[in-house]
């Protein structure tokens, strides 16, 4: 589904990604794992498309497509979707207009006929209920008001109703209690498949206990540094992120000698 | 002394007409403004000097200017009282129905300004009792001297009661300007309006233009609302690449009485409208708010005044512009308390977006306090639509020029997200649905 060679990102006139490699068959959940300022709002960024996250080198297939040729709202259309880290609060956008104008951009890209306002709030209120989110919401602006629970919830609201090929969830654990985090999960959960993809950043190894990964990578520094299966962030959480940089540097201090 | 003021002063007028006059000699002293003054500085004075500034003589039943069909029935939609086509008023030509005669009757209308020394009009000559200081602009000067008349509305409680009209009931009056391809020169239209005490007046004036009009049109306003009188006023339409608009409004207000001034407008080829409103009574209060959509080589010139001069007077100005193409848009706000006017609160927000690389913004918020126990709070910006939310929109499907309609469009609607009252809530919705619906 997703093959990333040597990909190198620069943001800012800084090199931010340094030759990145990740393959995610259709079907799989990748867990990618690291310390802060490592690169990963990066990695999701440059997959949605993001102006000024600018691919110096390497290449990015998506179904053997090249991804880096298509604008945002094509890749949306042809299949990916990132959960934002820190979603974007839009006032005076409504909430529900803003989704179903997308969901119908993304289906008048693909030559599918547009979905009418009963069959949308139709299926609106059936993802809502999954991840118990107020009917409410909907009338609001987009994430204006939410508090940060619910901004992270009605990204994974967002997935269920779009129904992405690749979901990229960035730190979408981070700052929800446990009742919330469950919540996400079982949206998740309820939406993977053999034809369906996740890459799930987070920082902590407590996400994966209800999304459990087909694999685990860490990345530092701009790169994978170590992958692994499950059993991977649980070693994590135990010794730290300090832990990998120690052994990097028993690596690379192997390979010199 | 520009060519243009030496033929404006050579214009004849009847030595009786005393405002006139008076007008026409601090003209020749100050003469017409150039980009020196302040007021001027981002306005193209040297392409106003290029009309044959005296209006064309008046004589609307010969000259009736033939508008093309769609112009027509887009004006018969908006179902206007009055018509200004190329600043002449137009004579109903069709026999109304006799609620309409009745409603019409009651609006004096005059040709041209009414003798200064007849006792009943006096009440209706606002402007003389405005601060002198404000007669410094030329090309208002230049309004009051050469008018060609304009609109005298006197609206209070007794000719309500009179006419078996219920005198609390909302008065509306609408008046529509339409600039012709016919070539017309720059005729000069002043109205005087004075909402009677307790009374109110819904005011909404629509620009319309044919596609490859030319023309020049200097509007007046002299607005006087007494205690507790409330006037709603709005302003939109778009004038066209090509023609240009210089606007006048003095508003005067009493004690209690309330002003609510809606501008929604894709300008003209030169915009330039300066509304001076004087709070000179106890509680007076001014909402303005602004949305102009400037685009091609439009260059528009917004320059608002509130003067409070009395206690517990309030002000809420918000001004939003958006600018594109090579679009120039020019935002003077100033709040003036003046001594004495104390427990002021008074306010001004200018937000602006460029939307393309030559687009140009320049406000001058102005704040000055010469009193105790004032709230004041002013503040301008300039900026860009918000990349993160493009992003966020893009990333969800929306193709980039719908994600920016959206965004410019959420930028627009916001200042009339808090009218409640539901009509005007439709009217400015509409206008706003309009300006914004042309690619910006
Ligand atoms: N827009 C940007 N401008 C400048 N530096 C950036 C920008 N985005 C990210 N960076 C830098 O790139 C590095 C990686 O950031 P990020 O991908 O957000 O890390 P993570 O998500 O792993 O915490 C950090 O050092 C950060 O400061
Ligand atoms: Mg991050």
């Amino acid at each position: 589904m997703l093959t990333i060679e040597n990909l190198h990102v620069r943001v800012a006139g800084k090199e931010i990604l340094k030759g990145l490699n990740l393959n995610v068959k259709a079907g799989e959940v990748h867990a990618i794992m690291g310390p802060n300022g490592a690169g990963k709002s990066t990695l999701g960024y440059v997959l949605a498309g993001r102006d000024g996250y600018d691919v110096t080198e390497g290449r990015i297939l998506f179904n053997g497509e090249d991804l880096t040729t298509l604008e945002p709202d094509a890749r949306a259309a042809a299949g990916v979707f990132l959960a934002f880290q820190y979603p974007v609060e839009i006032p005076g956008v409504n909430n529900t207009y803003f989704l179903r104008a997308a969901l119908n951009a993304q289906r008048k890209a693909r030559g599918e006929p547009e979905m009418d306002s009963m069959n949308f709030l139709k299926l609106v209120r059936e993802k809502l209920k999954v991840l118990h989110l107020k009917d409410e919401l909907l009338n609001r602006a987009v994430n204006e008001g939410f508090s940060g629970g619910e901004k992270k919830r009605n990204e994974i609201f967002q997935m269920a109703l779009l129904e992405p090929k690749l979901a990229i969830l960035d730190e979408t654990d981070s700052g929800l209690d446990i009742d919330a985090l469950k919540l996400v999960a079982e949206g998740v959960n309820a939406l993977r498949s053999a034809q369906r993809s996740f890459v799930v950043i987070t920082h902590y190894q407590r996400l994966l206990d209800y999304i459990v990964p087909d694999v685990v990578h860490v990345l530092a520094d701009g790169r994978i540094v170590q992958s692994g299966d499950k059993d991977l962030a649980l070693k994590l959480e135990e010794h730290g992120y300090t832990w990998i940089r120690e052994r990097r540097r028993e690596e690379q201090a192997a390979l010199s000698s | 002394m520009s060519g243009l003021l030496e033929e404006l002063l050579a214009h004849p007028l009847d030595r009786s007409e005393q405002n006139r006059l008076r007008a026409r000699e601090r003209l020749r002293i100050i003469g017409l403004p150039d980009a020196r003054h302040e007021g001027w500085r981002y306005t193209p004075v040297r392409s106003l000097l290029t009309w044959p500034l005296h209006a064309p003589e008046v004589d609307p039943e010969v000259e009736v200017p033939e508008l093309p069909e769609d112009l027509i029935e887009d004006l018969e939609a908006l179902e206007p009282d009055f018509i200004y086509v190329d600043g002449v008023m137009q004579e109903e030509e069709d026999e109304s129905d006799d609620e309409e005669e009745e409603f019409e009757e009651r609006f004096d209308n005059f040709e041209d300004l009414p003798d200064f020394d007849e006792p009943d009009l006096d009440r209706a000559q606002p402007y003389s009792r405005l601060h002198p200081d404000f007669l410094e602009d030329g090309f208002e000067l230049a309004n009051i001297a050469f008018n060609q008349g304009g609109l005298v509305l006197d609206i209070d409680a007794e000719s309500g009661i009179e006419d078996g009209v219920d005198p609390d009931a909302e008065q509306t009056l609408v008046l529509a300007y339409v600039s012709s391809s016919e070539p017309a020169g720059f005729p000069h239209v002043r109205h005087r309006i004075r909402v009677g005490a307790g009374q109110s007046l819904t005011l909404v004036e629509h620009f319309l233009h044919e596609p490859d009009s030319k023309q020049a049109l200097n509007l007046g306003h002299e607005i006087e609302l007494e205690a507790g009188a409330t006037l709603r006023w709005v302003r939109m339409g778009d004038m066209g690449d090509a023609n240009q608009l210089l606007g006048f409004a003095r508003l005067r207000l009493e004690a209690g009485a309330s002003v609510h001034l809606y501008e929604l407008t894709r300008g003209a080829g030169l915009y330039r409208q300066a509304t001076q409103v004087d709070l000179s009574g106890v509680g007076a209060r001014c909402e303005a708010t602004a949305v102009l959509a400037i685009d091609g080589r439009r260059h528009a010139d917004l320059q608002w005044r509130v003067d409070h001069r009395a206690r517990d007077t309030s002000a809420d100005l918000k001004m939003r512009g958006l600018v594109s193409g090579r679009g120039k848009l020019s935002v003077g706000g100033s709040l003036i308390v003046h001594a004495g006017a104390d427990g002021t609160d008074t306010r001004l927000s200018n937000k602006n977006l460029l939307l393309s690389e030559h687009a140009e913004v320049n406000t001058k918020p102005v704040l000055e306090i010469d009193a105790d126990e004032v709230k004041a709070a002013h503040g301008a910006t300039v900026g860009q639509l918000d990349e993160r939310a493009l992003f966020y929109m893009r990333s969800r499907g929306l193709p980039e020029t719908l994600a920016r309609q959206l965004l410019t469009r959420a930028f627009a609607f916001e200042v009339i997200s808090g009218v409640d009252d539901d009509s005007l809530k439709a009217l400015l919705d509409m206008a706003l649905t309009k300006m914004m619906a042309k690619p910006a």
